[in-house]
């Protein structure tokens, strides 16, 4: 499929090196896809940038390769100042970790030296004595993988920022909901330096909240993700502790309020409402998102950072720190599902139920529940469709059980991972460019067989 | 050993259109069934209570007519159910939805295969246990088509499923009475209730199968209600010869007049709906008492060991005037008007970017 005129880049020199010819593929020059929309290489980098490190964000824009190969002006938070014309455009940055103890860590894997698990699945421990057909799982060992956009924060930490306006149009850098975390508007080519104390554990969302929706549907957000310094296996102090941890970011993109947006214009979501055109997650959709491209970078991308998986595990959610032997612990894997777009998504999963713990770093109670006045029900509890307003977030439990009602019998003969979608059921998310379900918001999710009993990787 | 995701795609449209197709797979580890349900596609025009006609696709069996929404699946947990699903000359699924079985009997194309000649899908409630918060399936569900799902369950392929109870001795079951889970409330049979909101963007129906597969621009991201339903009905007689169930008004004991009344209700939409209870003033009246969410039981976890009762067995009932439920969301609630007399269940449809209020409908409900 073409690009509609209007959505292609003005500039030749983008044009020639991005030759779609229908979706994602390998381009010019060697050139893949990933690597043209800014999306992650697989390695680990763990280099360091020092004590009391300043993460330098720019704010650009640049076009972007959707699904369907189209071109869309998007803006973002980079890592270095590109312009328009850039056939690479540095909208995203890749994940950064601030510490207590000042350092400033550039790595995709955290805790960086901790074990990366291969393809992004951790392998249990030990099957269970006299229940061979789940598994122990080892505590706070493995590392978890985060996409580009996430700026990871121990508590005690500061984060340094120094914003560079690198647009026409003033901007600025909200973290919602986090004291001290307003840059106020930068003017058109300034820079401005934002230092604030981490806040208390949990996922915020971080934007241009210029326009209430406008500019972070252009693509100016991305997630903040603190994380307790005594404990980097549980959600908060006292939280629940989990396997390993996964950020799922939801977005939606409007390709004429990007037109609107290029030729300068002021968009009021009011009178105009987004009418998005394409859905991501982690900034993949469809057949990427699934990890089933002909491109092994983005499917090694998607496996590490979004496909959850794991061995099959008899999860109690009454406690998810029960230990079964010292170095074990019976628990499932955190997903922190954020929603940085415009839509109201509901997540839906096949094959487990989720449990939720909290919404928009408030704990749910596991007793006293209420019911909010706009009616929702806030209390730890079992989903299958877990809605995430604009803006919100929610942390869940996968559990990774044996699938309850499958047959006994089907589950002990079982010689493959068993994958099941994740997809958001406001179904209109599914589709990329008014059609090719499903081509938007969508993941799978593994019940591993572990290697020691013939799984694949 | 397969994988099924071995298979890579050089664009999204192949992948869209390439999804595994199988003639009659075989459904593995068959048991003898305690339940069989046909499901047989069809596709009809059907007229609405507004008036409008709209093309339907949907699925029947021996008995139900064409109707919507497809006839219910009722089984109790602990059966093995067959759900045998012969798609016609087209391609077709059944995904149960919130039933959590083996891949092949997810009914999902990119993780399994989508049936071309006939399948039966084969899976097994999970019991309950009294006071255990990690099993059981009693609850509300839904089955529906997984093939460019986004049009095909607007277009109608979807039916309700609902999961009885296994009955514990500790939690005996008289006569005219029911409990929606192991351990819950007791609930009168003659009155229990299915409230599901549909709305119909009529530009969708005229839509062909595979539309979009190919990467045609058909505006499946664009969803424009122009109609609003509130389908259902009471569920004490089976709903038969086909045809639009709409839910015209809701009959509930009142307080002290025998078992209180189960409403289960599913949001058989795209955007996110909410469900208002007034009296006959229009003034909120707190009369829901929500069980269940998504065929889980909202229960006390606090004690990491002992047992997890019903919240409402602990002193905290869930009770509301106001319920959100966003798309394919289900809820199972009691309704307990204080006295007899008129009440009123708002019905609202909201849209998924702007929150506006598309549609309300008013359904009585008369309190006896
Ligand atoms: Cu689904
Ligand atoms: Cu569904």
């Amino acid at each position: 499929m073409t690009a509609p005129e209007a959505e292609r880049p003005k500039a030749p020199s983008r044009r020639d090196v991005l030759r779609y010819a229908g979706a994602a593929g390998t381009v010019a020059a060697g050139v893949t896809v990933a690597q043209a929309a800014g999306w992650p290489a697989s390695r680990v980098d763990r280099a360091a940038a020092g004590v009391g490190g300043v993460l330098d964000l720019h704010i650009n824009e640049g076009f972007v390769p959707m699904v369907d190969g189209s071109l869309v002006y998007l803006r973002g938070f980079g890592e270095k100042a590109t312009t328009i014309n850039d056939p690479f455009p540095s909208l995203t940055i890749s994940p950064r970790i601030f510490f207590a103890d000042g350092r400033l860590v550039d790595s995709r894997l955290f805790p960086p030296d901790a074990a990366p698990p291969h393809e992004g699945r951790p392998e249990p421990d030990s099957a269970v004595a006299g229940d061979p057909l789940v598994y122990l799982v080892k505590r706070s060992y493995w590392g978890s993988y985060f996409p580009r956009r996430t700026i990871v924060a121990e508590s005690g930490s500061t984060i340094r920022l120094r914003v560079h306006n690198g647009l026409k149009q003033p901007h600025s850098l909200l973290f919602h909901g986090v004291p001290g975390g307003d840059s106020g508007e930068i003017a058109s080519g300034a820079v401005q330096d934002l230092e604030f104390p981490a806040p208390p554990p949990g996922t915020y969302v971080y934007s241009d909240p210029g326009g209430i929706s406008v500019q972070r549907t252009l693509g100016l957000f991305g997630v903040l993700v603190v994380v307790p310094q005594q404990d980097h296996w549980r959600l908060s102090e006292l939280g629940a502790e989990f396997e390993r941890q996964w950020l799922w970011i939801a977005h939606d993109i409007d390709p004429v309020w990007s037109r609107r947006a290029l030729a300068g214009e002021t968009i009021d979501p009011v009178s105009t409402p987004a009418l998005p055109r394409y859905f991501t997650l982690n900034d993949r959709a469809g057949f990427q998102s699934v990890g089933v491209t002909q491109d092994e970078a983005i499917n090694l991308a998607t496996h590490e950072e979004t496909l959850v998986s794991g061995s099959p595990r008899r999860t109690d959610v009454r406690d998810f720190s029960q230990a079964a032997t010292a170095t074990t612990v019976i628990t499932g894997q955190l997903i922190r599902l954020v929603n940085a777009g415009v839509v109201i998504h509901q997540m839906h999963f096949h094959g487990n139920h989720v449990w939720t713990l909290r919404r928009d770093g408030v704990d749910f109670s596991r007793s006293v529940g209420t019911i909010s006045e706009e009616g929702h029900v806030l209390l730890q509890q079992w989903e299958d469709v877990v809605e995430l307003d604009p803006l919100s977030r929610k942390d869940i439990i996968l559990p990774l059980k044996p699938p309850p009602d499958a047959l006994d019998e089907v589950f002990a003969a079982r010689t493959v991972d068993w994958h099941y979608p994740m997809h958001c059921h406001a179904e209109p998310s599914q589709t990329a460019a008014g059609g090719l379900y499903p081509g938007g918001a969508v993941a799978d999710w593994v019940l591993a067989l572990p290697k020691s009993a013939g799984g694949t990787p | 050993m397969s994988d099924a995701h071995a298979t890579t795609f050089a664009t999204q449209a192949a992948f869209a259109s390439g999804q595994p197709h199988e003639g009659s797979p075989v459904t593995e580890f068959r048991r003898t069934p305690d339940r069989v349900f046909l499901r047989k596609f069809f596709n009809r025009r059907l007229r609405f209570p507004d008036g409008a006609e709209h093309e339907i696709w949907g699925f029947e069996d021996e008995k139900s007519g064409r109707g919507l929404p497809s006839p219910l699946v009722r089984v109790t947990e602990g059966q093995v159910m067959h759900g045998i699903l012969k798609p016609s000359k087209k391609v077709h699924t059944i995904h149960w939805h919130g039933i959590e079985p083996d891949p092949r009997n997810d009914g999902v194309g990119h993780t399994s295969f989508e049936v071309t000649g006939e399948y039966t899908y084969q899976w097994i409630a999970e019991p309950g246990i009294p006071g255990d918060p990690n099993a059981g399936a009693a609850g509300s569900y839904f089955y529906h088509c997984h093939v460019n799902t986004v049009l095909h369950v607007q277009m109608g392929m979807f039916g309700n499923v609902i999961i009885d109870p296994v009955v514990h001795p500790d939690f005996p079951v008289p006569a005219g009475a029911r409990r929606p889970f192991v351990d819950g409330p007791l609930y009168d049979i003659a009155t229990e209730t299915l409230l599901v909101p549909y709305s119909v963007d009529p530009r969708w129906h005229q839509l062909s199968h595979a539309a979009g597969l190919s990467g045609e621009d058909v505006g499946l991201n664009r969803f424009e209600p122009k109609h609003f339903y509130v389908l259902g009905g009471n569920l004490s007689q089976p709903f038969t010869g086909g045809g639009v169930h709409s839910l015209e008004a809701v009959r509930a004991n009142a307080v002290g007049h025998g078992f209180p009344t189960l409403l289960r209700i599913l949001n058989g939409n795209y955007f996110p709906t909410q469900v208002r209870f007034t009296d006959a003033q229009d003034n909120p009246v707190r009369i829901a008492e929500v069980l269940s969410h998504d065929g889980r039981i909202f229960r006390d976890t606090s004690s990491p060991t002992g047992p997890s009762r019903p919240v409402r067995d602990v002193g905290n009932k869930l009770e509301t005037a106001v319920l959100a439920f966003g798309a394919a969301e289900r809820y199972d609630m009691l309704v307990c008007p204080a006295k007899a007399g008129e009440y009123r269940i708002h019905v609202d449809l909201i849209q998924w970017v702007t929150g506006q209020v598309l549609f309300t409908k008013v359904i009585p409900l008369i309190a006896i």
